[in-house]
C-alpha cells in the first residue's frame, strides 16, 4: 500500500509539468483508433493500454520485473562508474597506459555492445550477471575515456596555482584535476545512463533472462498482449526519462558553476 | 640585501609540444637580474619574449636548465610566494566561490584557513563577494580576490602577471588601486604589464626586456615621489618615462608590423 502510494505520487510529480501535452497525445491517438484504422489488434486503444499499465504497475503484476530491471540498472551503473572512474585516473596518470589502452577502447566503442552479448554469455553463463556484466562494460568504456579526456586536459593555470601554492600530488588530482573533469564527466554519464538502460532491456530479451521488463515486453509480442506490449513501452520511456532527469539535476547542482561560466 | 636573485638563467623548451615549432626555443641565456626587499619592479617587453616565463621560473612553475634563481637565500620551491596569474587563464577556481579560493592557498584546518581568507577579503573592502562564484564575479573583483590569496599566502614576494590584461577601465582602476596600497605596506613585487603607464606608476624601476633570448635592453629608474597616487598617472614625469619605454619598444616591433604601419 505504501509503495502503492509512493509511486502514484512520484509519478504526477514526474508527469505533472506535461500532464496537458499527455492529455493532447492521448487525445490525437484516441482520434486515430476511432477515426481512421481498423487493426485494433496492433494499434489498441489509448484506453485499454493506460487501464493496462496502472494495472501492470499498481496490480503489482510486474513487481518483480521491474525491481530486477532496477537493480540490474543500478548495480551496473554503479559499478560500471567506479571502474570508469577508476581506469580514467589511471589512463590519465600513465601516459604509455593510455596511448596502448585508448585505440583499444575506441575500437570496442565501435563495435555495437550487443554484439558481444553471445561472448559475455559464454564467460557470464546464464543469468543476471552476464546482463549487468555487459551493461558495466559499457559504462567503463564510455566513462573512462572522456575521465582521462578531462584530466589529462587539466588549465595550465590551474596547475601552476595548486603547485605555487605548495599542493600535494593527491590535492591536486582531488581538488583540481578531478574538478576541472568533471564536466567531461558527467558528458560520458548521461551518454552511460541512455545506454545502459537500452542495453539492461534488449539483453533481457535474449535467451537467459528470467525476469526484467525485457523479458515482459518479449513475452507481451509472443502472446500478442498488445496493450501491455504499449503498457511497457511507457514504463521503460518513464524510467528512462527520470534517468536522465536524474543525472540532469545532480549535474546542475555538482557543477552549475561550468553551465554558468 | 638582494631579495630576488637570478644568476647565469637559461632556459630552452625543446622542439615539439611546449612552443610548437620545430626547433628548439631558447627563452634565456644567461639572464642576470636582482631586486631588493621593498621593491617594486616593472617588466616590460615585445610579445613572447619571456616575461611570463621569468614570472613562472621564480615561482617555481618551471625549472630553468641551468643558473640560479634564489629568494632571501631559499629556491623558489622553498619559499611563499604571493602569485597573481594572468586573468585570462583563468585566475580562480571557478568551482570554489571566492572565500574558498582564497582558503584553498591554506594549509591547516578548513575554518582557520577560511576566518584568514575572509580577513583577507574584508582587507581589500571586498568581503561582501565572499560566497560569489567566480562567474558571478567581474574580472576587476576576480583580480582582487586572486590579490588577497597571494597576500594571504605569500606576502613577502608578489608576482604579478599583467594583472591588468582584458580588464576595462572601472576594473583596471580598483586593480591599480590594490597594488598602490600594496605599494605603501612596503610590499616586494615584480610585475609584468603591457600597462606602460601602469607599470610606471606602480613600479620604482622598469626593467625593458628585448626579444628571445631576452637581455635586459633598458632599466629605468622612476623618479615619481615614493608614495603614490592614481593622480599621477597625468603627471609630466610619469609621461617622460613612459614616452622612453614606449620608444625602447617601438624599437624593437616587428619589422613586419612596422612595415605595414
Amino acid at each position: 500500500m505504501l509503495f502503492r502510494g509512493w509511486l502514484m505520487t512520484g509519478l504526477l510529480r514526474l508527469l505533472k509539468p506535461f500532464l496537458l501535452r499527455i492529455g493532447l497525445v492521448l487525445l490525437a491517438w484516441q482520434a486515430v483508433f476511432s477515426l481512421l484504422l481498423t487493426n485494433t489488434l496492433l494499434f489498441p486503444s489509448p484506453l485499454s493500454v493506460l487501464s493496462r499499465f496502472f494495472e501492470l504497475l499498481f496490480g503489482m503484476q510486474i513487481l518483480g520485473s521491474l525491481l530486477s530491471t532496477l537493480f540490474k540498472l543500478g548495480v551496473s551503473l554503479s559499478v560500471g562508474s567506479v571502474f570508469g572512474i577508476l581506469l580514467g585516473v589511471a589512463l590519465a596518470h600513465w601516459t604509455l597506459l593510455y596511448e596502448t589502452v585508448f585505440p583499444i577502447a575506441d575500437f570496442f566503442r565501435s563495435i555495437p555492445a550487443t554484439a558481444l552479448f553471445p561472448l559475455f554469455l559464454l564467460v557470464f553463463g546464464l543469468g543476471d550477471v552476464t546482463n549487468i556484466a555487459l551493461s558495466a562494460w559499457v559504462c567503463i568504456l564510455y566513462l573512462s575515456l572522456p575521465v582521462s579526456k578531462g584530466l589529462r586536459e587539466t588549465k595550465e593555470t590551474s596547475l601552476a596555482i595548486a603547485i605555487v601554492f605548495k599542493k600535494s600530488n593527491l590535492d591536486i588530482l582531488f581538488k583540481v584535476k578531478l574538478m576541472e573533469a568533471l564536466p567531461a564527466l558527467f558528458i560520458g554519464l548521461r551518454t552511460v545512463a541512455s545506454l545502459t538502460l537500452v542495453l539492461i532491456i534488449v539483453t533481457e530479451m535474449f535467451i537467459g533472462a528470467s525476469s526484467g521488463l525485457g523479458k515482459e515486453l518479449i513475452d507481451a509480442s509472443y502472446t500478442y498482449d498488445i496493450p501491455k506490449l504499449y503498457a511497457i513501452i511507457m514504463i521503460v520511456g518513464i524510467i528512462g526519462y527520470s534517468l536522465n532527469l536524474l543525472v540532469s539535476e545532480i549535474e546542475k547542482k555538482t557543477i552549475h558553476w561550468h553551465t554558468k561560466q | 640585501m638582494n631579495l630576488v636573485s637570478i644568476d647565469g638563467l637559461v632556459k630552452t623548451y625543446p622542439a615539439g609540444n611546449a612552443n610548437r615549432t620545430d626547433a628548439s626555443v631558447t627563452v634565456f641565456d644567461r639572464f642576470a637580474f636582482s631586486m631588493k626587499k621593498g621593491e617594486f619592479v616593472g617588466i616590460v617587453g615585445p610579445n613572447g619574449c619571456g616575461k611570463t616565463t621569468l614570472v613562472k621560473l621564480i615561482a617555481g612553475i618551471e625549472q630553468p636548465n641551468s643558473g640560479s634563481i634564489s629568494i632571501f637565500g631559499k629556491s623558489p620551491e622553498e619559499t611563499r610566494i604571493g602569485y597573481v596569474p594572468q586573468h585570462t587563464g583563468g585566475i580562480l577556481y571557478p568551482w570554489l566561490n571566492a572565500v574558498e579560493n582564497i582558503a584553498f592557498a591554506m594549509a591547516g584546518h578548513e575554518t582557520e584557513a577560511k576566518a584568514g581568507a575572509m580577513g583577507a577579503l574584508s582587507e581589500l573592502g571586498i568581503s561582501h563577494y565572499a560566497d560569489s562564484f567566480p562567474y558571478q564575479l567581474s574580472g576587476g573583483i576576480k583580480q582582487l580576490v586572486s590579490i588577497a590569496r597571494a597576500k594571504l599566502f605569500g606576502p613577502g614576494l608578489f608576482l604579478f602577471d599583467e594583472p591588468f590584461n582584458s580588464l576595462d577601465y572601472h576594473n583596471s582602476f580598483l586593480v591599480e588601486n590594490a597594488l598602490l596600497k600594496l605599494r605603501k605596506e612596503n610590499a616586494t613585487a615584480l610585475l609584468v604589464s603591457h600597462d606602460i603607464q601602469s607599470a610606471v606608476l606602480l613600479c620604482d624601476k622598469i626593467l625593458v626586456l628585448t626579444k628571445k633570448p631576452a637581455r635586459i635592453a633598458m632599466l629605468l629608474p622612476v623618479n615619481l615621489p615614493g608614495e603614490r597616487s592614481i593622480d599621477m598617472r597625468f603627471s609630466p614625469e610619469l609621461n617622460i618615462v613612459s614616452g622612453k619605454i614606449f620608444n625602447a619598444l617601438q624599437g624593437m616591433a616587428d619589422d613586419r608590423i612596422v612595415a605595414l604601419a
